[in-house]
């Protein structure tokens, strides 16, 4: 289910546009992040 | 908006379905200077209820969160519809406008329109130009 607002965020681990694997953990370390889902390119 | 986000103390990063090839067409087009992420086997869209099997063989519903260094979602806004709204709303909270309490989960609509209007009337937000 979608992570309500307190709850963990769920991690993961997903390559970048550049190949580069990012996770979710990594993302937040040092600052908060605004991830956005959009619905992609046509 | 990206700008904008960076001086609100965070960091920006997109997630889409598109292949890392496609989304870094995606980036060069748009010449944006944050990651996208690239869920093609739609496991975490799936995981994060965020998939809409529907359109397109299967692409992410729009949403924004901010995530703390927790890992714990500190906002949440779910679109329906593709909008400004979720990021206005965003640039809002992270700058404190929403009150410690507001931790509420948004789903865009007219009211998160009006109240992001309102903030921008009141503070004169203004997101420098990408």
């Amino acid at each position: 289910m979608t992570p309500d607002v307190g709850a963990l965020a769920p991690d993961f681990a997903l390559p970048d546009s550049t190949g580069a694997t990012h996770t979710l953990a990594s993302l937040v370390a040092a600052r908060p992040l605004v991830l956005i889902f959009f619905r992609g390119h046509w | 908006m990206h700008e904008a986000i960076r001086a609100a103390g965070a960091d920006v990063a997109a997630l889409s379905v598109d292949s890392p090839e496609r989304s870094q067409a995606v980036r060069d087009q748009l010449r944006l200077p944050f990651p996208i992420l690239s869920d093609a086997a739609r496991r975490v869209v799936r995981a994060w209820d965020l998939y809409n099997a529907k359109e397109q063989g299967g692409i992410a519903i729009p949403a924004v969160f901010v995530i703390g260094t927790d890992r714990r979602v500190r906002y949440c806004s779910v679109d329906r519809t593709a909008t400004r709204v979720a990021t206005d709303g965003v640039l809002g909270f992270l700058r404190g406008d929403a009150a410690p309490a507001a931790r509420t989960r948004v789903r865009a609509g007219p009211r998160e329109f009006a109240r992001a209007i309102g903030n921008m009337i009141r503070r004169g937000v203004k997101t420098p130009e990408e």
